[in-house]
């Protein structure tokens, strides 16, 4: 074993961990690296049975694990999907996960759903509405919940807040806590102009209960460039550096090596959560 | 103030082509047209549904090609936006789309491809199969087996087709090999297909049944009491001999349980 598994908040380590994914299912069954946890996405085990949901049950025997919901639209103004948030509470029922996320975004209005993260206009009536249905998730659930920043491409004219205040204002507003995707941080500030070290230090210390580590892209628009947070490949120099100053401000965090699209070998999702491992215990050294 | 409803409203509006000037004027430009950063936005809502697709139907994907698959899906995105959150759901409408879009099209067929790979994720998912208490059966008296009622199985589906849906996936799915060398007749006569996951396998099964078996599974499916599913199952095979065509369905895990109605 590589690292001792220090447990914090929860029984989750304050480790890395990998997300999972179907193709590394039999790999991790049959390698079982030492990574600190897995982190399922909620919808990909709603199923009533089937061996995606068995993989589950295995894993769950050898790792703990955090359900990450990527689906819920939390933000939308359509009426909360009670069907989707049953089979939410029928998984955290069943596996008693350490830590359940969903996002600070919407996906769907007038009953068309567009299945993706999309921003929301960090307003005053937005907040109110999206608090309101962090704690009514949390009530149905029976405990806190994580909600994650998403990377965004556009900003709204409409609004009113800062992204790292509404956050914050979030925060008081719920009860919830935060994952905070450190990639999804450094992509929309440099989409936007602003410096991610300012946004870490307007989140609350306490609040943050899990960091997202990923790599993205960049698309090119004559002189400029828009970053996009494609999951597809390793976290960067500067994503590592804000991770830096992440560990400084929120200590031991549960970290999440995230990968999505042209997924690796699982050895290299374990070298990326080990990679994270070692700033973290350097960390840890120079503030003891 | 634009509300938060009227402001999703227009971005869904515009990330699905449909007039995009109100929500231009809701997006700070800052160096990039409103119009672009909309299009990261379309491009993903288009290839998420797109890659979901693919992923679904597989078999239709190798028989059309996948730029075939992306344009019909493009069109099938636009006629039948998702409902739900779950993107794995993408799919539901997708055999009835292409109904109506190839009804007069030389590869109508591939709707019902559609309906047997849709059919296949259904079962993928289901809730676990019981195994059927053959033993518990002993209780009933001969005089009640007209109006016992089997359970078709969780795990199953039947789907069937005026063409030869089942030569035509063996040919088309994943493991099949590139070239098998021999052609597949559409006018080759009618499949029967049930779609199947057995207790305690992780795999999913395609049989092709005989015409009495399927119409017994049919009935069955609707709970028709065995005496109403026996007619049903004759006027397709006069000669089905009941006894061994039941026994053939609980042998392949078909059914998982029974119940017997008492008499009004």
């Amino acid at each position: 074993m590589a690292t001792s598994q220090s447990i914090v908040r929860g029984s989750i380590p304050a480790r890395a961990g990998i997300g999972l994914r179907a193709v590394h299912h039999d790999a991790l069954l049959s390698e079982r690296p030492d990574v600190g946890w897995l982190e399922a996405h909620s919808e990909n085990y709603f199923a009533d049975g089937g061996a995606q949901v068995d993989y589950l049950v295995k894993l769950a025997e050898h790792y703990p694990l955090s359900l990450h919901g990527v689906g819920l639209s939390l933000g939308s103004t359509d009426a909360l999907d009670r069907e989707h948030l049953r089979r939410i509470r029928r998984l955290v029922n069943r596996f008693e996960p350490c830590l359940v996320s969903e996002h600070v975004s919407w996906g769907s209005v007038g009953g068309v759903h567009l299945n993706d993260l999309l921003p929301l206009p960090y307003t005053w009536e937005a907040l109110r509405h999206l608090a309101r249905r962090v704690a009514e998730v949390q009530d149905a659930l029976g405990r806190q919940i994580l909600l994650e920043n998403v990377s965004s491409y556009l900003q709204y004219t409409v609004s009113e807040l800062a992204e790292w205040d509404f956050l914050a204002a979030l925060v008081r507003e719920s009860g919830c806590a935060l994952l905070l995707d450190l990639n999804n941080v450094f992509v929309s500030s440099r989409n936007h102009g602003f410096d991610p070290i300012e946004f870490l230090e307007v989140i609350p210390c306490t609040a943050v209960q899990e960091i997202h580590l990923a790599g993205h892209t960049a698309n090119r628009y004559g002189d400029r460039e828009i970053l996009i947070d494609t999951h597809s490949t390793h976290v960067c120099d500067d994503v590592w550096a804000l991770y830096d100053a992440a560990l400084r401000r929120f200590g031991s965090v549960p970290t999440l090596i995230e990968w999505d699209t042209d997924i690796p070998a699982l050895g290299v999702l374990v070298d990326e959560a080990r990679v994270a491992d070692s700033r973290r215990e350097a960390r840890h050294g120079l503030a003891a | 103030m634009a509300s938060l409803r009227d402001l999703q409203s227009a971005f869904a509006s515009a990330v699905r082509g449909g007039e995009a000037e109100l929500l231009e004027s809701y997006v700070v430009e800052d160096g990039i047209a409103p119009a672009r950063r909309l299009g990261i936005y379309a491009n993903n809502v288009r290839e998420n549904f797109l890659a979901t697709l693919e992923a679904t139907f597989p078999v239709i994907a190798r028989l059309a090609g996948r730029d075939w698959l992306r344009q019909s899906g493009v069109r099938y995105q636009r006629a039948c936006p998702s409902r739900v959150g779950n993107l794995h759901y993408v799919g539901e409408r997708y055999a009835a789309f292409l109904e109506a879009d190839l009804a007069e099209a030389p590869y109508a067929y591939f709707a019902d491809v559609a309906r047997l790979e849709w059919a296949y994720q259904q079962v993928l998912v289901a809730a676990d199969p019981a195994e059927l208490d053959r033993a518990s059966l002993a209780v009933v008296p001969p005089a009640d087996y007209g109006g016992l009622i089997f359970e078709l199985s969780p795990a199953a589906r039947l789907v069937s087709s005026i063409y030869p849906l089942f030569a035509i996936w063996q040919s088309n799915r994943a493991e099949a090999p590139a070239e098998t060398g021999t052609a597949i007749r559409l006018d080759a006569g009618p499949s029967r297909v049930l779609i199947l996951r057995r207790r305690d396998r992780d795999h999913v099964e395609l049989r092709e049944l005989p015409a009495g078996d399927f119409a017994l599974l049919s009935a069955i499916a609707r709970s028709r009491p065995l005496d109403a599913a026996t007619d049903e199952a004759l006027q397709s095979d006069p000669a089905l001999d009941l006894a061994a065509a039941l026994n053939r369905l609980v042998q392949i895990g078909a059914l998982t349980g029974w119940s017997l109605p008492r008499p009004a």
